[in-house]
C-alpha cells in the first residue's frame, strides 16, 4: 500500500462527517408535546410556562438522580424545537424527521470534499 | 473529609474580579456581603510581596507605589490563557510586574516576583487563589465558621480554559467549588430577588455588567421563579482598566511634550500616574472635568494635567462603541425584539460613566435603566444566593430559584478540509449533551484524531482550539463505513467533556478537554495546594514575628521607665549608665538588625535583656537591704520594681 503511505498523513486522519444523527431524539415518533404533557394547540406562553415548571422538577440542581437527568435532557429538547418557530414548524407539519432533515441539509450543505487519490496498479488489483 | 464540622460550614458567593473582589453569603433569610478587615466591601484583587511578607487586598494595593515590580494585579486577565496570546503580550507592556513563558508546549505564562531575595514564579491560577483565600478568610472572620464551599463567578463571556482555570484557583485556595456561575446571571438573580413580584407574567431583562476587566451582555427571561438565559455576548478583554489605560498614554504624551522626557520607563512615576488616571475617571462621572496632579513624578518634574469629560469620552469613545456590538449580537440571538426587554441592568463600576449610559439608553430609543441595585455587589449577592440553593441552606424562596443557563459559545470538532462542524450551538441550555455520529475518510483507516474547538467561524483555523484526542483501533474496513459517536457534555459549570465510541468494537475514548490545554494538572494543583498553606503558615509567622517585636518594644518601655523611676539613692550612677547603654544598643539593633529578624531573635534579646536585668536586680536588692528606706511605702514601690523584671 505504497500509494496510501505517501499522503499527507494529516489528511488521512481526519474524520469527515457521514450523517448527523441526535441521540437525544433516538426515537423520530416521539410526540414531543407529550413529553411536555401539553395539548398540541398550546401557545407559546403555555409551552414556556411548563418548561419551566418541569424545569423546576427535573433540573439535575434540585435533583441530582439519573432518572430526573435523563428526563430534564427529555423536556429541554422537546421546549428547545417546540420554542424555536422555524423549528415548531417542521415539527407540527412533518414531524421529528423533517426537523432533522433540515439540520442534515443544513450541515451537509458546508462543504464537498475532493481529495487526490494516488493510485498504482499494485492497489488496484 | 471532616463530616464532624460538616454543620458549621458555610457557602459562600465570591465574584472574583479583574480589580476588585466581592464576597457574600446567605444567613438567616437574607444575604450580606462582607467587609473586609478594613471595613470595605470589596476588595481590591491584589496581591504583593514586600520583604518581610505577602500582602492580600488594600495592603497590597496601597503599597503598590513603593514595590510595583512584586505587585501583581489583573491575575484575570492571564487566567486560562496562554504566553503567546496576543492579548496576554498587548497586555504584559502595561504590568509593571514581570511575566514569562513556562517554557512548556502548553505555553503558560508564569508571574515572578522576587520574595526574600529570590525569585519566585506563579501560575495565574495561584494568584486568583490567593485573593480567593482572602475572600475566604474576610467571610470566616465575619462568620465565625469555617467556609470550605464557595460559589464563583466568572463573566460570561468566559471560554472552557477560563473557566476550569478559575475553578482550579478555588481549589487551590482549599475551597469546593460548587459551581461556577456567569456573572450577568447572577446579577440578575440580584434583580429578581429585589424586584420579588414573583410575576406569573414572563419578563425579559438585558444584563450590562462592565467591570474593571471584562464585559458581558447577557438577555434573560424571569417567569416565577425560574431565570432562562436566553442569549450571551461579550468581550473578555474590555473594562475600566482599558480606559485607565488610554488616560495614562495621554497623560504620558503631555508629559513627554512639556519635558522631553519619557517617564515609562519608570515603574514607580507610572504606577502613581496610573493610580491618579483611575482616580480622574472615576471622579469623571460626577463631574465634568478633574485636575490629574502629581508631585515629582519624573526627573523631579512635577505633573498637572487638565482632563475633561468630553476628552476622556473621545479617548475611549472606540471602546465604548466597541460594546455596544455585544448588546445587539445578544438581542439577535435572543429572537426578542428590542421592546420585549423590560428591564436594563447595568452592572459594575464601568456602568457608571455616563457616556457608557448615555449610549445604550440610545440604543434602546431612550429607555431608563435600571440601577437599583448596586453595580458593585450584586454579582457576590447573586453568587451567595446561588451558593445556598446548591448547597440546600436557603430559605424556601431561595430553594424555588432556577437558573438555566447556556453555554456562551459554539462547541465543535474538525472535520475533513478543515470544518468545523458544531455539536452544541451557542445559547445551548446547560447542562446538556449532544452525540452525532461520524465515519472514516479513508479505507482501512484504524485511528482517527479528535480535535475540538470552541468558536463561530466555520473554518476551525478561525477558531479557538481546545484539545486533541485519538480513538485507536477501530476495525479495519472501507470508508464510510465505521460509526463512530463523538459526544459532547457540558456540565452546569460551563465545562466541557467529549467523547468518542466505535460501536463496532466500543472502544471508548475521552477527555475532559480543558485537561489538554494549558491546563494545571491535578498534581500541580497537589503542589501549589502545599504552597499555599505553606505561606499561610507564612503569613502566621509574619503575624508572629510582629507580635513578638511589639512585646519587645514594650518591654523597652518599661525597661525605660523602671530605670527612670529609681532615683540615685536606689541606682548607682555606673549601673545606671550601663543600663541605658543595654537599652539604647537594643534600641538600635531594633532599628538595624531587628528589620530583617523574626520572632525567635525577638525573643532572644527580650532574653538577653531580662538577664541583664536579673543580675543587676540582684545588686539593686542589695542596695535596697543597706540602703536606709525611709517608709514601708518605697520598699513596697522597690519590691514591684524588682518583680517587674
Amino acid at each position: 500500500l505504497r500509494g496510501y503511505s505517501r499522503r499527507n498523513s494529516r489528511e488521512r486522519l481526519m474524520l469527515t462527517f457521514h450523517r448527523i444523527f441526535d441521540h437525544e431524539a433516538v426515537d423520530l415518533d416521539k410526540d414531543l408535546y407529550e413529553v411536555l404533557g401539553i395539548p398540541e394547540d398550546s401557545d407559546e406562553a403555555t409551552i414556556k410556562k411548563v418548561y419551566r415548571k418541569l424545569s423546576i422538577q427535573y433540573h439535575p440542581d434540585k435533583n441530582p438522580d439519573e432518572a430526573s437527568k435523563a428526563k430534564f435532557a427529555e423536556i429541554r429538547d422537546a421546549y428547545e424545537i417546540l420554542n424555536d418557530p422555524d423549528k415548531k414548524i417542521l415539527y407540527d407539519t412533518g414531524g421529528m424527521a423533517a426537523v432533522k432533515d433540515s439540520e442534515k441539509g443544513k450541515v451537509e450543505s458546508t462543504g464537498d470534499l475532493n481529495s487526490e487519490i494516488e493510485v498504482n496498479l499494485e492497489d488496484l488489483y | 473529609m471532616q463530616p464532624a464540622s460538616e454543620e458549621k460550614s458555610y457557602a459562600v458567593g465570591i465574584d472574583l474580579g479583574t480589580t476588585y473582589s466581592c464576597v457574600g453569603v446567605y444567613k438567616d433569610g437574607e444575604v450580606q456581603i462582607i467587609a473586609n478587615d478594613q471595613g470595605n466591601r470589596t476588595t481590591p484583587s491584589y496581591v504583593a510581596w514586600t520583604e518581610q511578607e505577602r500582602l492580600l487586598g488594600d495592603a497590597a494595593k496601597n503599597q503598590v507605589a513603593s514595590n510595583p515590580t512584586n505587585t501583581v494585579f489583573d491575575a484575570k486577565r492571564l487566567i486560562g490563557r496562554r504566553f503567546d496570546d496576543p492579548i496576554v503580550q498587548a497586555d504584559l507592556k502595561l504590568w509593571p510586574f514581570k511575566v514569562v513563558s513556562d517554557g512548556t508546549k502548553d505555553d503558560k505564562p508564569l508571574i515572578e516576583i522576587f520574595y526574600q531575595g529570590v525569585a519566585k514564579k506563579f501560575h495565574p491560577e495561584e494568584i486568583s487563589s490567593m485573593i480567593l483565600t482572602k475572600m475566604k478568610q474576610t467571610a470566616e472572620a465575619y462568620l465565625g465558621h469555617r467556609v470550605r464551599e464557595a460559589v464563583i463567578t466568572v463573566p460570561a463571556y468566559f471560554n472552557d480554559a477560563q473557566r476550569q482555570a478559575t475553578k482550579d484557583a478555588g481549589e487551590i485556595a482549599g475551597l469546593r467549588v460548587l459551581r461556577i456561575v456567569n456573572e450577568p446571571t447572577a446579577a440578575a438573580i440580584a434583580y429578581g430577588l429585589d424586584k420579588s413580584t414573583s410575576a406569573q407574567k414572563e419578563t425579559h431583562i438585558l444584563v450590562f455588567d462592565m467591570g474593571g476587566g471584562t464585559f458581558d451582555v447577557s438577555v434573560l427571561a424571569i417567569q416565577e421563579s425560574v431565570f432562562e438565559v436566553k442569549a450571551t455576548a461579550g468581550d473578555p478583554h474590555l473594562g475600566g482598566e482599558d480606559f485607565d489605560n488610554r488616560i495614562l498614554s495621554h497623560c504620558i504624551a503631555d508629559f513627554r511634550r512639556k519635558y522631553q522626557s519619557d517617564p515609562t520607563r519608570n515603574q514607580r512615576a507610572v504606577r502613581r500616574l496610573r493610580t491618579q488616571c483611575e482616580r480622574a475617571k472615576r471622579l469623571l462621572s460626577t463631574q465634568t472635568s478633574v485636575t490629574i496632579e502629581v508631585d515629582s513624578l519624573h526627573e523631579g518634574n512635577d505633573f498637572s494635567i487638565r482632563l475633561s469629560r468630553a476628552k476622556f469620552e473621545e479617548l475611549c469613545l472606540d471602546y465604548f462603541k466597541k460594546a455596544m456590538e455585544p448588546v445587539e449580537q445578544c438581542l439577535k440571538d435572543s429572537n426578542l425584539p428590542q421592546k420585549a426587554i423590560s428591564d436594563i441592568v447595568m452592572v459594575g463600576g464601568s456602568t457608571r460613566i455616563p457616556k457608557v449610559q448615555e449610549l445604550i439608553k440610545a440604543f434602546f430609543h431612550g429607555k431608563e435603566l435600571c440601577k437599583s441595585i448596586n453595580p458593585d455587589e450584586a454579582v457576590a449577592y447573586g453568587a451567595a444566593v446561588q451558593a445556598a440553593i446548591v448547597s440546600g441552606h436557603g430559605s424556601e424562596e431561595v430553594q424555588n430559584m432556577l437558573l438555566l443557563d447556556v453555554a456562551p459559545l459554539s462547541l465543535g470538532i474538525e472535520t475533513a478540509g478543515g470544518m468545523m462542524q458544531v455539536l452544541i450551538e451557542r445559547n445551548s441550555t446547560v447542562s446538556t449533551s449532544k452525540s452525532q455520529d461520524f465515519t472514516t475518510f479513508e479505507d482501512y483507516q484504524d485511528h482517527v484524531d479528535i480535535s475540538v474547538y470552541e468558536g463561530e467561524r466555520a473554518m476551525v483555523k478561525d477558531n479557538n482550539f481546545l484539545g486533541k484526542f485519538t480513538l485507536k483501533d477501530i476495525p479495519k474496513s472501507l470508508r464510510g463505513v465505521p460509526k463512530i459517536q463523538v459526544t459532547f457534555t457540558i456540565d452546569t459549570n460551563g465545562i466541557l467533556q467529549v467523547s468518542a465510541e466505535d460501536a463496532k468494537s466500543n472502544k471508548k475514548s475521552e477527555i475532559q478537554i480543558a485537561n489538554e490545554k494549558g491546563r494545571l494538572t491535578q498534581n500541580d494543583i497537589q503542589k501549589m495546594l502545599q504552597e499555599a498553606e505553606k505561606y499561610k503558615g507564612e503569613d502566621e509567622i509574619s503575624k508572629g514575628d510582629m507580635l513578638a517585636k511589639e512585646e519587645l518594644k514594650v518591654y523597652f518601655q518599661r525597661f525605660d521607665k523602671g530605670i527612670q523611676d529609681l532615683d540615685a539613692s536606689k541606682l548607682q550612677e555606673q549601673d545606671r549608665e550601663r543600663l541605658e547603654k543595654k537599652l539604647a544598643d537594643a534600641y538600635h539593633w531594633l532599628e538595624h538588625d531587628g528589620l530583617k529578624a523574626g520572632k525567635p531573635e525577638f525573643e532572644a534579646k527580650q532574653k538577653e535583656l531580662q538577664a541583664v536585668m536579673n543580675t543587676e536586680t540582684w545588686t539593686f536588692a542589695g542596695h535596697l537591704h543597706s540602703a536606709l528606706y525611709r517608709n514601708d511605702w518605697e520598699w513596697r514601690a522597690a519590691l514591684l520594681v524588682c518583680r517587674e523584671f
